[in-house]
C-alpha cells in the first residue's frame, strides 16, 4: 500500500515538473532569422519586430529598412521588401563594405545609443537563455 | 545607462590606450634618459647584437637554463603570458567592436577555445597567488602590491568569462569587465606591469654585459 502511495506521489511530482518545464518552454523568445549566415557564433539576436516598433514608436519603415545609392542615403525610399543580405554580404564586398553582421550591430546599437534606450551590449541581444534575464 | 556604457566603450577606450601607450613611451624615455645621465658607461658595451641575442634566447621556451630548473613555474608563465595577449586580441566579441568602429577585422579565435584559454589564465593566476603564499623564498619577497596586481589581472578575465556565459547580472558584469580592463591598461606604465617593455631592456643590458664584457652567455 505504501509503495503505491509513493508511486502516486512521484508521478504527481513528475506531472507538476513536466507542466512547469512545458510552460517555461512555451515562453520562447522571438529571435532574428539568421538564414543568410552559413554559421553563427552567438545565439541569434532577440528581436520582436512589432513589440520593438511599438516601444520605439516607430512608423517609418525606412528608419531601419533604408536604401543607399552611390554612398548616399536615398530619402523617402524604403527596402522592407528585400532581405538585408541582398545589399549587405556576409563578408564585405567592393560594392558594399558594410558586412551583414556589422550592419546589424551598427544600425541597432547606434540608434539605441542615440535614443538612450534599448540593448547595446553583446549579450543583451545575443541572449543564451530562453527566458528573460 | 546607455550613455554611460557608450562612454566607457568609446571615449574611455581611447583615453585608456592613450595613457597606456603614452605612459609606456614616457617611461621608456625616462629610463633611457636616466641611464644616459647617471650610468652612461652602459652604452659603451651595449650592442644590438648581444641585446637581441639575449632577448631571443629568453623568448624560446625552456631554452635558458633557469627555466628548465623550474619547469612548472615557467611552463605556467609561458602559457599565461601567451593567453594574456592572444585572448583579448583575437576574441570575436572584441574584433566585432573594432569592426564596428573602424570597419577593419581579422581572424578570431574559436569562442570555446578562447573560453578554455580564459580558464587557463584564471587557473594560472590562482597558481601564482598560491606560489606567493606558500613558496618560502617567494613569500619573503611578496608584498600586498603583488596580490593587488594579480587581482587587477584576474577581474577583467573573470568578469569576461561570467559575462560570456551570461550567468548573472549580465549588464553589471559587462560594465565591470570594461572598466577593469581599462584600469589594467591605464596602470601598466605606472606599475610592475611595465615589465612588458622593461623586461626587454633588462635582457639588453644583461645580454650585452655578459656577451660583450664577460664573453659569456646569460641564458
Amino acid at each position: 500500500m505504501g509503495e503505491i502511495r509513493m508511486k502516486t506521489c512521484l508521478t504527481a511530482m513528475l506531472v507538476v515538473l513536466a507542466f512547469c518545464f512545458g510552460t517555461a518552454g512555451a515562453q520562447e523568445l522571438i529571435r532574428m532569422d539568421t538564414y543568410a549566415f552559413d554559421s553563427t557564433r552567438r545565439p541569434a539576436a532577440v528581436f520582436d519586430h512589432d513589440i520593438h516598433n511599438e516601444a520605439a514608436e516607430l512608423d517609418d519603415c525606412a528608419v531601419c529598412h533604408h536604401v543607399w545609392e552611390n554612398g548616399t542615403l536615398v530619402e523617402d525610399e524604403s527596402s522592407e521588401d528585400s532581405p538585408c543580405s541582398e545589399c549587405h554580404g556576409v563578408n564585405p564586398t567592393q560594392e558594399n563594405e558594410m558586412a551583414l553582421a556589422n550592419a546589424f550591430h551598427t544600425k541597432c546599437r547606434s540608434c539605441h545609443i542615440d535614443k538612450g534606450a534599448g540593448p547595446i551590449l553583446c549579450g543583451q541581444c545575443h541572449r543564451k537563455m530562453q527566458g528573460g534575464e | 545607462m546607455n550613455a554611460f556604457i557608450d562612454f566607457i566603450m568609446g571615449p574611455m577606450v581611447w583615453i585608456s590606450f592613450l595613457i597606456f601607450l603614452g605612459g609606456l613611451g614616457y617611461k621608456l624615455y625616462r629610463i633611457i634618459h636616466e641611464v644616459r645621465t647617471k650610468e652612461g658607461y652602459v652604452f659603451s658595451y651595449l650592442t644590438w647584437y648581444h641585446s637581441l641575442r639575449s632577448i631571443g634566447a629568453w623568448l624560446i621556451p625552456f631554452y635558458p637554463r633557469a627555466t628548465r630548473q623550474q619547469p612548472f613555474f615557467y611552463g605556467a608563465s609561458y602559457i599565461f603570458h601567451l593567453a594574456l595577449f592572444v585572448v583579448p586580441l583575437f576574441l570575436s566579441a572584441h574584433i566585432v567592436l573594432v569592426e564596428e568602429a573602424f570597419n577593419v577585422s581579422w581572424p578570431a579565435l574559436n569562442d570555446t577555445f578562447a573560453d578554455l584559454l580564459t580558464v587557463v589564465i584564471i587557473a594560472s593566476l590562482a597558481f601564482f597567488t598560491g606560489r606567493r603564499l606558500i613558496q618560502p623564498e617567494v613569500k619573503f619577497l611578496t608584498t600586498a602590491q603583488d596580490f593587488a596586481l594579480l587581482f587587477i589581472v584576474l577581474i577583467p578575465f573573470l568578469t569576461g568569462f561570467l559575462a560570456y556565459h551570461q550567468v548573472f547580472a549580465y549588464q553589471w558584469m559587462m560594465i565591470l569587465h570594461i572598466l577593469s580592463g581599462e584600469f589594467m591598461l591605464i596602470i601598466i606604465p605606472f606599475s610592475r606591469f611595465s615589465h612588458m617593455i622593461t623586461a626587454a631592456l633588462t635582457r639588453a643590458y644583461t645580454g650585452s654585459e655578459f656577451g660583450n664584457v664577460r664573453h659569456a652567455r646569460d641564458w
